[in-house]
C-alpha cells in the first residue's frame, strides 16, 4: 500500500531563510505518528504544506499518491493551531457546513462530542472563548472519517483534563485506515498515544523511529531522548 | 486495577505484563471473553497498535487465544496460569531478597522479619 | 460544490445586505409619506424640529442609497480578503473545492447584491417619485427617447437593453476581478500584503490604461473609426474587449492562489 503521506526532496523557504529543508520522509497507513520538535522546527509548515495552504519552494509531497489539491483534502482532515470559524456562525451553521463539504463527516458523532463538552448547538461561535473554538474545531476535525489526520499542536494551550479528553478521542476515533499525525512540543503527554515520532529541527529531520524502539534501544522515554538530543 | 505505565520501558512489554497480572489474579477469569483491543486501548489510553502488539505477542505464548472473529479469549489451561502465576512471585522473591540484602540483612533475617510481619499484619 | 460555496456566501453576506435593503425601503416609505403635498403643508415650517426631521429624512434617503452601492464595493473586497487570504482562509483552501469554484462563488454572489442593490435604489426613487405628477411622464418620455435612438441606430430595441445589459455585466466582472487579482497580488509580497494589493490595483490600472490607448492608436492609424458608424460592432468589441481583461484577472488570480498561495 502507498504510503499516505510521502515527501521528497520537500523545502520550503521564506527569504533567505530555510523554513524545511530537504525532508524526505514516508508515513504509512494506519499509525499514529508523533511530529515532535521545538518551536520554529518547520511542523507546522510541513503540516500546512500537507493541506495545501503553503505551496513548497522545492521537492515533492504526496498524500495518497497525489499532488495536494481538491481530491486530496477530502481525504484529509486539518486542525490548525489557530482558530479559522467564521464569526457570524453558531455552532448548527458550522456542523452544517462541513455535512456540506464532506461525506464523510458524521453529525451525530458530533454533537455526541459537543454534549459531552458542555456546548451548546445555538451557541454563537463570536462570544466563545478561545479555549471552546479549539475544542470546536477539534470536535469538526474528528468527526471526520479521513485517511489522515494533521493535528497541530491540539493539546498546547487546554487544560490537563482536555488533554486527556482529546488523547482518549484521538485513540477512541483510530482506524486501520486511518493516519493521524500530532504535531507537539508536549511529549510526556503524548508518548502513549502515538506509534511512531519524527523529530524535526531547524527544517530537517533528525529522526525516525517507533516509540517502542526508542524506549527499548536508549532505556529512556521518549520525552528524556528528545531533550539530550534537542539540547539548547 | 489502574494501568500504570512508565515510561522508560517499551509500552507493549509493560501492558503484556499488566494483562498477565490480570490473568493470574482472576481479574479476568479463566476461559473469559476479553474486550476487544479498541477497548481495551481507551481503558489503558494507549495506541491500539500497541495494544494489538502485545496481545499478539501473548497470543503466542498461548496465554490468550482468538477465535476468528469471535475475540479473544483467556486459556483454559489452568496449569500454565499457574506456572505464570509462581513464575511472578519467584521474580518478586527474587527482587525482594536482593533489595534486603542491600539493606544488609541475610537469608535467615530476612525470614524471621517476613514472619513477624506476616503476624504483625494479622492482627 | 459551486452551488454550496454560493449558499454559505449568501448567508454571510446576507446578513449585512437585507437589513439595509429593508432601511431604504423604510425610509423610502417614510419619505414618500413626509413629502406627500397634505402632510408637508400642513407640517414643514411649523417648528424648528419638524424642519429637522424633514431635512434628517431627505439627508437619510440619499445616505442609506449611497451607503447600500458602497457596503456592495467593501463587501467584495472583503470576502475575498478576509474570508480566503485571512484566518477563515484556512478553512476555505481545506475544503474539498477548486480555486476557480471559490472565485466565481464570490464574484458571483457580489454581482446578485449589486444587482439588487441597484434594484432596491430603483425602488426607493419610485416609492418617493410615483406621487409626483411629472414623474412617470418624465418616464415616458425618456423611455420614447431612447427608442428614436434605436431606430435611429438601426438596432432594434430589446436588443439594444440586452447588449446594455451585458455590458454592464462584464464591466462588473472586469471591476470585480481586477479587484481580486490585486489581492491575489499583493499576496505575493510576505510582509506588505495590503499595501502590495494597492500597488497591484494601481498597477493594473496603468497596465489596462497604456493598453486601451495603444490599441486605440492602432484602430485610428487604420482609420477604423472614420468608417460608416457601425454602433453595433464597436458594442460588441467593447464586450470582447473587457472580457479579455476579465479573463486574464481570473486566470492570473487563480494561478495564484492554486499554485503560490502561502497562508501565514
Amino acid at each position: 500500500m502507498t504510503p499516505i503521506l510521502q515527501c521528497a526532496a520537500l523545502s520550503k523557504a521564506y527569504s533567505s531563510k530555510y523554513a524545511l529543508s530537504a525532508i524526505d520522509l514516508a508515513v504509512n497507513r494506519g499509525r499514529i505518528v508523533g511530529l515532535l520538535g521545538p518551536n520554529g522546527s518547520g511542523k507546522t509548515t510541513l503540516i500546512k504544506i500537507a493541506s495545501g495552504l503553503l505551496t513548497p519552494s522545492g521537492g515533492s509531497i504526496l498524500i495518497d499518491g497525489k499532488a495536494p489539491g481538491a481530491e486530496t483534502k477530502s481525504l484529509v482532515s486539518y486542525l490548525p493551531e489557530r482558530t479559522y470559524l467564521c464569526d457570524w456562525m453558531r455552532v448548527n451553521d458550522i456542523l452544517d457546513m462541513f455535512e456540506d463539504f464532506y461525506p464523510d463527516f458524521d453529525k451525530a458523532k458530533s454533537h455526541e462530542m459537543l454534549q459531552r463538552l458542555g456546548i451548546g448547538q445555538t451557541d454563537r461561535l463570536k462570544s466563545m472563548s478561545k479555549g471552546t473554538k479549539e475544542k470546536v474545531q477539534l470536535i469538526l476535525v474528528m468527526s471526520r472519517s479521513a485517511s489522515l489526520y494533521l493535528l497541530d499542536e491540539p493539546i498546547g494551550g487546554v487544560d490537563p483534563a482536555a488533554r486527556d479528553y482529546i488523547l482518549r478521542t484521538i485513540i477512541g476515533n483510530y482506524s486501520e485506515n486511518a493516519t493521524v499525525l500530532i504535531s507537539t512540543h508536549l511529549i510526556s503527554d503524548v508518548e502513549s498515544t502515538i506509534d511512531d515520532v519524527i523529530f524535526i529541527q531547524n527544517g530537517s529531520i533528525k529522526l525516525t523511529s517507533s516509540v517502542d524502539d526508542i524506549r527499548e534501544k536508549h532505556q529512556k522515554s521518549v520525552d528524556e531522548l528528545f531533550r539530550e538530543v534537542f539540547v539548547c | 486495577m489502574e494501568w500504570v505505565l512508565r515510561d522508560d520501558r517499551p509500552i507493549y512489554l509493560q501492558l503484556i505484563e499488566h494483562i498477565k497480572l490480570r490473568i493470574v489474579s482472576g481479574a479476568y477469569p479463566v476461559g473469559s471473553k476479553l474486550p476487544a483491543v479498541r477497548d481495551l486501548a481507551a481503558e489503558a489510553a494507549v495506541n491500539p497498535n500497541t495494544m494489538q502488539k502485545a496481545l499478539s505477542e501473548l497470543e503466542r505464548n498461548g496465554l490468550v487465544h482468538s477465535q476468528r472473529t469471535a475475540g479473544r479469549y483467556i486459556t483454559e489451561d489452568k496449569t500454565m496460569i499457574d506456572q505464570i502465576k509462581e513464575d511472578l512471585a519467584k521474580e518478586q522473591l527474587r527482587a525482594f531478597f536482593k533489595s534486603m540484602e542491600a539493606i544488609g540483612f541475610t537469608k535467615e533475617e530476612t525470614m524471621r522479619l517476613v514472619q513477624k510481619a506476616a503476624e504483625e499484619d494479622k492482627q | 460544490m459551486l452551488r454550496k460555496l454560493l449558499k454559505y456566501e449568501f448567508r454571510a453576506t446576507g446578513r449585512t445586505f437585507l437589513p439595509m435593503f429593508v432601511a431604504v425601503v423604510i425610509i423610502s416609505v417614510v419619505s414618500r409619506v413626509l413629502y406627500s403635498d397634505n402632510i408637508s403643508q400642513a407640517l414643514q415650517g411649523s417648528s424648528w424640529f419638524v424642519d429637522l426631521v424633514y431635512g434628517m429624512t431627505a439627508f437619510m434617503y440619499v445616505a442609506v442609497i449611497c451607503a447600500m452601492f458602497v457596503m456592495a464595493l467593501i463587501v467584495l473586497i472583503q470576502r475575498f480578503q478576509k474570508n480566503l487570504m485571512g484566518d477563515e482562509g484556512y478553512l476555505m483552501f481545506t475544503l474539498p473545492v477548486r480555486p476557480w469554484q471559490l472565485i466565481t462563488a464570490k464574484s458571483a454572489a457580489a454581482l446578485v447584491w449589486s444587482a439588487a442593490s441597484c434594484a432596491v435604489a430603483m425602488l426607493a426613487v419610485m416609492i418617493l417619485g410615483s406621487q409626483y405628477g411629472g414623474f412617470f411622464e418624465g418616464f415616458g418620455r425618456a423611455a420614447e427617447s431612447f427608442a428614436w435612438f434605436c431606430f435611429e441606430v438601426g438596432v432594434p430595441v430589446p436588443l439594444m437593453i440586452f447588449e446594455i445589459l451585458l455590458i454592464m455585466l462584464v464591466s462588473f466582472f472586469s471591476g470585480a476581478m481586477m479587484i481580486y487579482a490585486s489581492i491575489a497580488l499583493g499576496h505575493l509580497w510576505p510582509r506588505h500584503k495590503n499595501a502590495g494589493a494597492i500597488v497591484s490595483f494601481a498597477g493594473l490600472c496603468i497596465v489596462m490604461q497604456v493598453i486601451t490607448t495603444a490599441l486605440t492608436h492602432i484602430l485610428d492609424s487604420i482609420n477604423f473609426f472614420n468608417q460608416d458608424y457601425n454602433l453595433q460592432l464597436f458594442i460588441w468589441l467593447i464586450i470582447a474587449y473587457l472580457l479579455l481583461f476579465t479573463a486574464a484577472y481570473f486566470v492570473i488570480t487563480n494561478y495564484i492562489l492554486s499554485h503560490r498561495l502561502n497562508l501565514e
